[in-house]
């Protein structure tokens, strides 16, 4: 129990606590959040137990975390960050070393640390993100030695690039001739000029031939900067006339003659582009105020900006067209859309309710078929119970007619045994005595259940002849037999029959023959 | 968006009749317009019920001629596609954008700017409204919110104000129309009935001293300058101004401010006849009132963007009238717009940029059913330049439409 106890508490303990690890991977997750939680995470961090990896972490974050580390750090304390990542990350993470690295080069650069980034770049130079033979190298490479004023080597760069055919377009030109122009070496400041000119179409064109037309002005070439001026004019599409005229302009107050500059950017303010304009009025603002004017130079100002918000104005308005038109076409798009899925659903709908009625109809159909067939089914049912009923009454029937039939013989054969005993005499005359009509009556008791007890019961008013008769008639005994019997004639047997009947009370479409016949 | 919708419906309605039984002949027109007597002059009332009709007029039905102006390619002579103002020796061409007005002779040849931007004398930073008077040898300007007509020479060069708020000091006309008749010394002056303002028009002299006030009573409006005004100046003795609201919608009226009297008088109107009333504006053609129906879509709290129009004529005297369409039958045979947008001092003027001019003839080469034109355009497309200067299309308005003598 005690060992259970001690197990549970050294778990609980180790839960709560937090190792390097966990405080570090929170401050990757916390980098882009809260800066103060940060800063609590790598306080947390036991400094004295890391291990490598966790000191490279540890060491990176601070970096991206506070400029001053880095700028309390002494040389060989980056030399050995730099040693353990080198070590930390061999081949296969480049990335990973890499961008910790960058990290470091755009701190330094931050920090105004050029010589540290122009190392950190050469160490660099042999890994996949900025390997020495990149566009971007070579483009760090020249930045960071004009920024430590080597502008032999930053040339150099440059034209590295160039040769090895890393940078395209006129851009790699422009940069060498501003890199000349640095140097004061006007007339490779030209050339390089020239260069991007030919490799470029784009608005930076006359961009560019305004830097030669200051080089050439600075070379105190005039004729020759008037000159290229004018070419350049040849070049230009009506909407490039402001520009030619504002350089101009700019041509002329370099030479100190403000009027003829003035004249030009007049000319610059009134051919209808509004960003020309409010630089020409402010360079004209610039000569009033060389001329002391000071009302002058007020009012070339207030043109200058009236001009640049009217045509930022304008600007905004054409924007705010464009967005609603875009906006509109957008509703309109939406409208279709809602309109299209209006006529879906409906159509959907239309399609449901239709399915329903003719799913509503089959199942009517299916429905009334089966009550059909249930009805059917009950009725050959009723049919054949029918028909059994009738088979077993025509059986009964049968019976009953073999009994009748066999009562019938056995009468016959006493009728005809008292005949044998009774010819002498020629009429015919079947006499049956009290034995007979006792036998008789047993006989049908026997064969129909108690027929004369029940003639007795229903029908208290007949008499013992009465019954005899009954019996006999029971019997199907002809009316020939009967008027043999009873010395008769037919006529007389028929009215005794109906008698009987009246006595009985039998209906009026009902005979007694067939009463008889019905009663078991 | 709900109004929106309403001049949608309202102009549908429009539109709709627009399409019914396409006539040729205005004789064959119904009625469509009555008269009124009001303050003792006849002012035209037109149902837009009983406009059913719609008839092709090409712009030959217009103009006597279609002359084409190839403005002067000097870099100060550059040109934006402002309106024009045409006299019988010079083209005025108002820019925008804190350019000032340019004039050229009837050949093209560059004369000069006018004016210049800014606040001093004779500087100003958008015209509204100008006229040239070849006779004086002057040319008149009203910018925007000014206290003065300006008068300059005729190669531009600023001479004097022509005050017009010498009995209300601080009157600033926003917007406005004007005529200067410099023999009468009389200037008429209709400005944007901006509710602050004490007046809508009246009539002054050349020093600015008022012979007539017209107060600003039923017309006035909210400030706002996305409102506009319109005339067609072909009157000797009157300004004809229509207002021209996008803001309030109302029912208004075309006028004619007399410069002899200085009264309003009130001389067409259309009867919406219980329908929604959608923007609309007028034209005085001398013989013919012109109207327009536009809707328009509020883009931002100061622009707007017409989306579509419709137009109708009403002829004076029989007041039989009905829609109608126009095409540029002298060059590509496209419909115009709106005839009277470009109707001034009895010209039709049209200003247009290489690039979109070229664009114009390749279309009328393509499908213009008269062989001489689309000659003559083809000529006309193989001097063209796309880096030149605009170019000026003059027509001169037939006399029935343009000048006329009324009182």
């Amino acid at each position: 129990m005690k060992k259970l106890l001690y197990l549970f508490l050294t778990c609980l303990l180790l839960a709560g606590c937090r190792d390097n690890r966990y405080y570090l991977d929170k401050v990757e997750a916390l980098w882009s959040v809260d800066y103060d939680s940060v800063m609590d995470c790598l306080q947390k961090v036991d400094s004295a137990s890391m291990t490598s990896d966790e000191w490279l972490d540890y060491h990176y974050f601070r970096m991206r975390a506070s400029f001053g580390y880095l700028m309390s750090m002494e040389k060989n304390q980056v030399d050995s960050i730099i040693r353990v990542f080198k070590e930390h990350y061999p081949m296969g993470h480049e990335r990973a070393f890499d961008s910790r690295l960058l990290e470091v080069v755009y701190t330094y650069n931050r920090l105004n640390e050029f010589r540290k980034v122009d190392s950190l770049l050469d160490i660099l130079g042999s890994y996949a993100l900025l390997p020495k033979d990149s566009s971007r190298w070579y483009s760090y490479k020249y930045q960071t030695k004009w920024r430590l004023d080597e502008k032999d080597s930053s040339l150099h760069y440059i034209q590295e690039a160039i040769r090895l055919g890393l940078w395209k377009g006129s851009f790699a030109h422009e940069r060498q001739a501003y890199v000349y122009r640095m140097m004061s070496q006007p007339d490779s400041a030209i050339a390089s000029y020239l260069k991007a000119m030919e490799q470029d179409t784009t608005q930076q064109l006359f961009t560019l031939d305004r830097q030669v037309m200051d080089l050439l002005l600075e070379l105190k070439d005039v004729r020759k900067a008037l000159e290229y001026l004018e070419e350049t004019r040849k070049r230009m599409r009506r909407s490039d006339i402001p520009y030619y005229n504002l350089c101009k302009g700019d041509f002329w107050l370099k030479m100190h003659q403000p009027d003829s500059a003035m004249k030009y950017y007049q000319i610059a303010t009134e051919t209808g582009d509004g960003f020309m304009a409010s630089q020409a009025y402010e360079r004209m603002g610039w000569i009033a105020e060389d001329r002391q004017s000071d009302e002058g130079a007020f009012r070339m100002y207030h043109n200058a900006q009236r001009v640049w918000n009217d045509t930022y104005f304008a600007l905004n308005n054409k924007k705010d067209t464009h967005d609603f038109e875009a906006l509109k076409i957008q509703n309109q798009l939406n409208e279709l859309k809602v309109e299209r899925q209006r006529h879906v659903i409906l159509i959907l709908g239309m399609a449901l309710l239709l399915m329903t009625l003719v799913g509503g109809l089959v199942f009517y159909l299916f429905h009334r078929k089966r009550i059909y067939e249930r009805n059917r089914l009950m009725q050959e049912n009723v049919m054949l119970k029918q028909q059994e009923e009738l088979s077993s009454l025509r059986e009964k029937q049968a019976l009953t007619r073999e009994k009748a039939g066999r009562i019938r013989e056995e009468l016959f054969k006493r009728i005809r045994v008292y005949e044998k005993l009774s010819d002498a005499e020629d009429e015919k005359h079947i006499q049956l005595s009290d034995a007979d009509w006792k036998e008789l009556q047993q006989m049908l008791d026997s064969g129909y259940d108690g027929f004369t007890e029940k003639l007795r019961s229903a029908f208290p008013s007949l008499s013992e002849k009465d019954i005899n008769f009954c019996c006999l008639v029971k019997i199907n005994m002809s009316i020939q037999n009967l008027t043999d019997i009873y010395c008769i004639g037919k006529n007389s047997v028929s009215r005794k029959k109906l008698r009987l009947k009246e006595k009985m009370g039998i209906g009026e479409g009902d005979t007694l023959d067939a009463f008889l016949d019905r009663m078991e | 968006m709900k109004t929106i919708y309403a001049y949608w419906v309202a102009l549908t309605i429009a539109l709709v009749a627009c399409t019914e039984n396409e006539k040729n002949q205005l004789s064959d027109l119904p009625i469509v317009a009555h008269q009124v007597e009001v303050d003792g002059q006849g002012m035209t009332v037109c149902e837009l019920g009983l406009l059913k009709d719609t008839i092709d007029l090409p712009l030959s039905y217009w103009v006597e001629d279609f002359e084409t102006v190839k403005l002067d390619g000097k870099d100060e002579a550059l040109v934006g596609h402002g309106p024009v103002y045409v006299s019988d020796n010079y083209i005025l061409v108002r820019e925008s954008n804190n350019v000032p007005c340019k004039l050229f002779r009837r050949d093209g040849s560059f004369v000069g700017k006018v004016g210049s931007l800014g606040q001093g004398p004779g500087e100003y930073t958008d015209v509204y409204d100008m006229q040239i008077d070849e006779q004086a040898e002057h040319i008149y300007l009203l910018p925007f919110r000014s206290k003065a007509i300006y008068v300059y020479d005729l190669k531009g060069n600023y001479q004097k104000d022509i005050p017009l708020n010498k009995k209300y000091e601080k009157m600033m006309v926003p917007k406005g129309l004007f005529k200067v008749d410099a023999a009468k010394n009389r200037v008429a002056v209709m400005t944007l009935p901006f509710d602050y303002l004490p007046l809508v028009a009246w009539v002054q002299d050349m020093e600015g001293n008022f012979l007539h006030e017209v107060p600003m009573n039923h017309l006035k409006i909210r400030p706002a300058f996305s409102n506009e005004m319109l005339s067609s100046k072909c009157f000797a003795d009157a300004l004809d101004v229509s207002l021209y609201t996008l803001k309030e919608v109302r029912k208004d009226t075309l006028y004619h401010l007399d410069m002899n009297d200085g009264k309003l008088y009130p001389k067409f109107t259309l009867d919406f006849g219980g329908r929604d009333i959608t923007r609309h504006n007028y034209f005085d053609f001398s013989t013919h009132y012109v109207g327009s129906l536009a809707a328009i879509e509020q883009v931002s709290e100061n622009s707007f963007m017409v989306n579509a129009t419709c137009a109708y004529l009403v002829e004076k005297e029989s007041g039989k009238g009905a829609f109608f369409r126009t095409t540029n039958d002298f060059l590509d045979n496209e419909p115009i717009n709106i005839i009277s947008k470009r109707c001034s001092n009895g010209y039709y003027t049209l200003n247009i940029e290489p690039a979109a001019l070229i664009e114009k003839l390749e279309k009328g080469l393509k499908s213009h059913p008269d062989e001489a034109r689309r000659k003559k355009m083809e000529a006309l497309m193989k001097t063209i330049d796309e880096d030149d200067n605009n170019y000026i299309f003059i027509g001169k308005l037939k006399k029935q439409f343009g000048n006329t003598v009324e009182k």
